[in-house]
């Protein structure tokens, strides 16, 4: 097992015609994900070429789940019209299966798009929003396996340990550390670092706790908001496996936003001080640095006895 | 909704005619703020006069940015002498750059990994001088322009560049810094951590240059090397 996406998981492309659809697309089905075509308005019947094989391209979503009982779909859609391709998914998951995974790659959706697409979604229970702007959910198999995104996926091998993170190039830095101790990975997933997303920390570290696969968590969030004091807290309550995590932004300056929408240090909230002892206080096992992930992680192992 | 601003209203110990001055505004406020985009509204001070109208005196208002396409009077409006003009030109660049106070500057792809950067500059004795995100898929160019921004600040006496190549490739990123580092003659010293995709052809590529430039393996490595290289904190 492994969370939500399993690794032959059947996935459609929304946005396979365009330029970063189509290049992500490919390296998708070179890491072995079971792509089974793609969605672009006004493009339906033609098909697209990806690794040297054609995939077949709906105009609709309902069209392409219902032909290809699709389990996931993911974003490349421009921002003006993402929040409208996460709607269109979230329908058609829901109306032709009752369930359905979406992960949406998309940087730089309005808010009040997200405010609406996340509401909807929201009444859909069956269906799962994963993203904006985030790099995606990967479960490694024994050869290949479900990458949903833009991750490089060979630094990635299947193991036990869940990722969950805000930042992208933090994740692939967080799976390093778990290969640098010999520890591959069940899921990865990036959140993203939007104020309004989909799955947030809480939903990933239940949904981790819950999973055999899964034997340690690693948890990496940034400066802004309190995402990361709610599922410190939640942990603390609900989570027996062992937890290791990062904040970044402790030298941020307070009211700059730092690349992300999501992080910014507002009235003096958000802080990664706070967020560093909410994790503290809920014997989340922190690292100061993201290169001494991987130490501490070995450590946390060693103390539950899986090492 | 009207129940909410009444409640706010009656929270804040209003009635009569300045309750409803008080909901009529909120009301507009709300409106203004979907219609607009904003990510942001604040009224400060807000008063209530002698005969129970409620004001205005001062507001600041933030719009969310990423919703500018479908506001095309926002440029007009725009007082660019309220934004840090290097600021503006990295983002025309698609970098995003923040300056701050420290000596070393930084060169990152990835908002998450640019604040760690900085974060683990300072935890082994540095202070870094910039925020900088190259982004997912910089090019030689992009690259160049990151470099030309950082050194604008004078401050500056050192330079950490930290990729973790995903997209991006490590042996672009090299080619990158080793054409930046020529065109702009770069006189302070510069420690390179690359991981990821293309890693060997990176190195070997830094390896190769005459150049003065200090490889690292890990982002704690190359925070001390800058660190040390610099002659310590500020």
């Amino acid at each position: 097992m492994a969370i939500w996406i399993e690794e032959n998981a059947k996935v459609l492309v929304q946005g396979i015609t365009g330029k970063q659809g189509m290049f992500h697309a490919d390296k998708m089905v070179e890491y072995g994900t079971n792509i089974v075509g793609g969605c672009t308005p006004g493009k339906g019947g033609q098909t697209v070429e990806l690794q040297g094989k054609q995939f077949p391209v709906w105009n609709s979503m309902t069209e392409a789940i219902t032909t290809t009982g699709a389990d996931a779909s993911v974003i490349y859609v421009p921002p003006p019209f993402a929040a409208e391709a996460i709607m269109e998914a979230a329908d058609a998951f829901d109306s032709v299966k009752g369930e359905g995974v979406i992960v949406c790659i998309t940087e730089g959706i309005p808010t009040l798009d997200m405010v609406k697409a996340v509401a909807y979604v929201y009444n859909r229970p069956g269906v799962r929003l994963i993203g904006p702007n985030c790099p995606g959910i990967i479960t490694p198999g024994e050869s290949g396996g479900a990458k949903i995104g833009i991750m490089p996926g060979h630094i990635h091998a299947k193991g036990r340990i869940g990722i969950v993170s805000k930042s992208g190039t933090l994740t692939y830095e967080a799976v390093a550390q778990t290969m640098s101790i010999g520890e591959g990975q069940s899921t990865c997933v990036g959140i993203g670092g939007d104020p309004v997303n989909g799955t947030g920390f809480i939903e990933c570290l239940a949904a981790f706790e819950a999973d055999s696969q899964t034997e340690a968590i690693v948890m990496i969030g940034e400066i802004g908001g309190t995402a990361e004091e709610e599922a410190a807290a939640w942990a603390a309550d609900n989570v027996t496996k062992p937890i290791v995590g990062f904040v970044a932004g402790a030298t941020a300056p307070p009211g700059k936003r730092m690349g992300h929408a999501g992080a910014i240090i507002s009235g003096g909230k958000g802080t990664a001080e706070e967020k560093f002892a909410a994790f503290e206080a809920a014997g989340i096992a922190c690292a100061k640095d993201p290169s001494e992930l991987g130490s501490v992680l070995l450590e946390s192992l060693k103390k539950a006895g899986l090492r | 909704m009207g129940f909410q601003n009444r409640d706010l209203g009656l929270a804040l110990g209003l009635s009569g005619k300045a309750l409803k001055s008080f909901m009529k505004m909120l009301t507009k406020m709300y409106t203004m703020f979907v219609a607009n985009d904003c990510a942001m509204v604040e009224i400060n001070p807000l008063v209530k006069t002698g005969d129970d109208e409620i004001v205005a005196l001062d507001s600041k208002v933030s719009f969310d940015e990423n919703a500018e396409f479908r506001h095309k009077d926002w440029n007009e409006m725009r007082d660019l002498s309220e934004e840090e003009e290097v600021e503006i030109r990295a983002k025309e660049s698609g970098l995003s750059y923040v300056k701050l106070d420290g000596n070393i500057g930084c060169l990152v792809n990835g908002a998450g990994l640019a604040m760690a950067t900085m974060d683990v500059i300072k935890l082994y004795g540095g202070e870094p001088a910039n925020f900088l995100d190259v982004g997912g898929g910089a090019n030689e160019e992009q690259v160049k322009t990151a470099f030309s921004i950082i050194l604008e600040d004078p401050n500056v006496k050192g330079i950490l560049v930290n990729i973790f190549g995903g997209i991006m490739r490590c042996d672009i990123i090299a080619r990158g810094v080793i054409a930046a580092t020529e065109a702009l003659s770069l006189e302070v010293p510069l420690v390179v951590r690359l991981a990821g995709t293309n890693v060997d052809e990176g190195k070997a590529i830094l390896a190769e240059s005459t150049l003065n430039i200090h490889p690292a393996d890990d982002l704690a490595e190359g925070a001390q090397k800058i660190v040390a290289l610099i002659g310590g904190g500020v």
